[in-house]
């Protein structure tokens, strides 16, 4: 009697768990997909450090900011890797790895 | 528990449509509003629905439409001994069912549950099918009523009123549960 109520019940929580993968696809894929706290930090970061001039800003120099100070490194990473993915940071032409810069129509807005 | 959420969801969208989207419509399209709404909320609550429950969701629409009209219609319009009336609540709580039937005999178990998984444009092809069968099967049960020259356009109209209306709650639902996330993270 009990298993059965809570089947029923997570048969009803899987139609709405479902349906919010599903929006939640639906908002990645029309480009409305939030950033999380700590990817906002870093691109934060990232843009105040390319200022106005859109300077290409380095990894190391990102992580030292005061922003991004207290973030574990795998989670660092993941964020970069995530900006990167949404193209609100880009891989700087002419540098060597780890020198990024952000997108200016997104930095000056 | 599931027949009353429907019902109370049916109704609400209703009320908004008629309350809210029909009289700013009127506004701008006068001469559409006076068949149908361009933005028709609840075809989202039926394509959802019947998603969730299946034919299970047809009782429950019946009812949310049934007590719409008596809630929302100018009661000297409704007699709900109407033939027409019944086979138009028919035909608008039985149009989701019938498109989801129509996916699933050509192979395509969209029912959540079922052995396809249902993507989200998925779910907008399959509300668009469900609206050309209900503003169809509308047109037909009121054809004594609509000009033989207009009823294409009317057909259409229904038909991409139900559609706007089914974007607009996933969008509306998309847009909650994006606040629920921030809300969480905040909390946290």
């Amino acid at each position: 009697m009990a298993t059965n109520l809570m089947n029923k019940s997570l048969g009803k929580l899987s139609a709405l768990f479902e349906l919010r993968s599903m929006l939640r696809e639906m908002e990645h894929e029309v480009g409305l997909d939030a950033l999380t706290p700590v990817e906002m930090d870093v691109f934060l970061a990232a843009h105040a450090l390319s200022g106005s001039r859109e300077e290409v800003v380095t990894s190391d120099e990102i992580r030292k900011h005061d922003l991004t100070a207290g973030i574990a490194q795998a989670s660092y990473h993941r964020a970069l890797r995530s900006l990167l993915s949404l193209g609100l940071l880009e891989k700087a032409e002419g540098h060597k790895s780890k020198h990024y810069l952000v997108r200016g129509d997104l930095a000056g807005s | 528990m599931n027949f009353l959420i429907i019902v109370l969801l049916y109704v609400l969208s209703h009320g908004l449509t008629a309350l809210v989207v029909t009289p700013v419509q009127n506004i701008f399209l006068p001469e559409v509003t006076v068949f149908a709404s361009l933005m028709y909320l609840p075809h989202g609550v039926r394509v959802l629905a019947t998603w969730a429950y299946g034919w299970k969701a047809i009782p429950a629409l019946i009812v949310g439409v049934s007590l719409s009209a008596w809630l929302f219609s100018p009661s000297e319009d409704l007699n709900f001994l109407e033939p027409a009336l019944i086979e138009g609540i028919l035909v608008g709580a039985a149009s989701a069912f019938i498109a989801f039937e129509f996916a699933r005999f050509a192979g395509y178990n969209f029912y959540f549950g079922g052995s396809k998984k249902l993507r989200w444009k998925g779910m907008i092809a399959v509300g668009a099918l469900s609206s050309v069968i209900n503003s169809l099967g509308q047109t037909l049960v009121y054809s004594d009523l609509i000009d033989f020259e207009k009823i294409i356009g009317v057909w259409a109209v229904y038909a991409v009123g139900d559609l706007i209306g089914l974007v607009v709650c996933m969008v509306v639902l998309m847009l909650v549960f994006r606040w629920s996330r921030a809300f969480t993270v905040l909390k946290s």
